[in-house]
């Protein structure tokens, strides 16, 4: 497998920031920040709550689940590495609608993806180094718009 | 509240040579815009005291470029909506006295191509030194305005119902309007067919419902408001400008299609203006995307959101309709000269310069810039 020098892709430079996000995908894991104090979920992932200013706060594990907010089918390449045709989604979690993550819906052709469909975190490793979440159709039924 | 209308005016206007093509860098071509909006104000290089505009370039390059000896004001921004982020930073400049005349100017080049090593380029497309959101974008082939005002789009159309030939049709009008416009790059007539045959970039997003690059720059000048007789051209006055920022920094995670910064941007702006939407006759609304400017269109109050998708399907948007829209043909036509030719139309509209396509009697207008996550508009009035 290829390692961080061959890299043509994209992809994500870590910082204090987003390091719990990507070292939690390298285990299999969809980590979130989230405030210890009031429970807001913060992403993308900033050292204070917004809300109440708590600076307890800590990396946690999200289940996953999510429903598709809105997406493309890109149909042209605009990145390096990735051949169209590919969806972009914003996934909206579970646990709080305004936490939107971004990635690719897989597993399905681009035509079956719709807004409000129920999907779950896959992970997709890149190489050595780096696994990226992605999103499938969930195996649930159930979803919202 | 402190008050800024009517306290600024606009008495140039320039351009730099627009095209696919240019030859010239990005501050070359602000340095031609400047000097064509001074010579259009009858002003030297030596009676400016005041430069800003996005960076690249850098404002002290194209203020030696000039020839402008000295400045009390200047200003490089990052990123703002557009071309309208200099205008209200010079309108606020000028209005609060911190300089006397101001010129502040958009330059944006097409994407030369990198010498970077791939993994340079990969790594530089995905830093979040500035973007803290880029990371979680790159790996995904997501980390392009495309891809977000795609996925947009389409949750606007699930939202309000505005169908994709109802969008179209600001790309086919525009281009009409274009066809009466010498500076725009695109002026062939185009139909909703031809339209519904462009092929899709990021779907629902299609090729005609997106500017295009170009290099090209723009500039305005702006004085006090008790100056603006003394010049060649007719006064145009700023009845209100300002920002709209939400609560969310980037495309993704923002609440919904109806609280856009648009609608913030609107708000203030008219209680400033001391104007209402029905006073408007001309409008130069972002045209990045034509879903934008159906936002637009809704959220300065210019069409109610449930009547929207049938005011811009129909003649309302064309010369002679209710709300003559980017009668320049806009970026759609123009090229991506970052919304400051739909600043410049409207101004020259308001002086009744625009010659084929000039709405007749046209008295008040509205230009804006951006959408999603920042916006910014401004309110002209003839002085
Ligand atoms: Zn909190």
């Amino acid at each position: 497998m290829a390692v961080m020098a061959d890299r043509i892709k994209p992809f994500p430079v870590i910082d204090d920031d987003n390091r719990d996000f990507w070292e939690g995908a390298r285990r299999h894991e969809l980590i979130i920040k989230r405030c210890g104090d009031c429970g807001f979920y913060i992403h993308y992932p900033k050292p204070f709550c917004p809300k109440c200013w708590s600076e307890n706060v800590q990396p946690t594990r999200v289940s996953g689940r999510g429903h598709v907010f809105t997406f493309n089918i890109v149909r042209q390449q605009i990145a390096p590495g990735i051949p169209p045709p590919y969806v972009v989604a914003l996934v909206a979690l579970e646990e709080q609608e305004d936490v939107r993550v971004v990635a690719n819906i897989v597993e399905c052709a681009p035509e079956t993806v719709s807004i409000g469909m129920p999907v779950e975190v896959t992970f997709q490793q890149e190489d050595e180094e780096l696994t990226i979440p992605q999103f499938r159709p969930a195996a649930r039924a159930g979803g919202a718009s | 509240m402190i008050s800024h209308r009517d306290k600024v005016a606009v008495v140039g206007v320039g351009f730099s040579r627009v095209a696919r093509s240019s030859g010239m860098t990005v501050t070359g071509l602000a340095i031609e815009s400047c000097i064509n909006a001074l010579r259009d104000a009858g002003l030297k290089a030596e009676d400016v005291n005041g430069l800003g505009g996005a960076s690249p370039p850098n404002a002290m390059d194209v203020a030696e470029g000039v020839g402008i000896p000295q400045m009390s004001w200047y200003c490089n921004f990052a990123y703002g909506p557009a071309a309208v982020t200099g205008l209200i930073e010079g309108v606020s400049a000028v209005a609060s006295g911190m300089c006397d005349t101001a010129l502040v100017y958009r330059s944006i080049v097409r994407p030369r191509p990198s010498k970077l090593p791939p993994v340079a380029q990969a790594a530089m497309a995905s830093s979040a030194a500035m973007w803290p959101e880029a990371p979680f974008r790159a790996p995904y082939g997501a980390n392009n305005i495309l891809s977000w005002a795609s996925m947009w789009m389409r949750r606007f159309m699930h939202e309000t119902g505005v169908t994709q030939e109802q969008l179209g049709n600001i790309s086919v009008t525009l281009r009409k309007h274009a066809s009466m416009n010498e500076r725009a790059v695109m002026r062939d007539l185009i139909t909703i067919d031809d339209y519904l045959a462009s092929r899709f970039i990021a779907e629902p997003l299609r090729l005609l419902d997106c500017d295009f690059p170009v290099d090209g720059a723009g500039a305005v000048v702006l004085v006090p408001a008790e100056r603006a007789r003394d010049f060649p051209h007719p006064p145009v006055l700023v009845a209100a400008a300002n920002f709209g920022v939400g609560p969310r920094p980037n495309w993704e995670q923002w609440d919904d299609m109806r609280n856009q910064a648009s609608k913030y941007a609107a708000e203030r702006l008219w209680a400033m203006s001391g104007l209402s939407p029905g006073d408007v006759d001309v409008a130069g609304l972002y045209d990045g995307f034509t879903y934008l400017t159906a936002l637009w269109i809704a959220d300065l109050g210019l069409c109610k959101l449930d009547e929207l998708g049938d005011f811009i399907g129909g003649d309302s948007i064309g010369l002679g309709g209710k709300l003559p829209l980017n009668t320049s043909g806009g970026q759609l036509s123009e090229g991506r000269i970052h919304g400051i030719g739909l600043i410049n139309e409207v101004v020259l509209q308001l002086r009744g310069q625009c010659g084929q396509r000039q709405v007749q009697g046209a008295e008040v207008g509205v230009a804006s810039n951006g959408g999603g996550p920042l916006a910014g508009a401004v309110i002209f009035r003839r002085g």
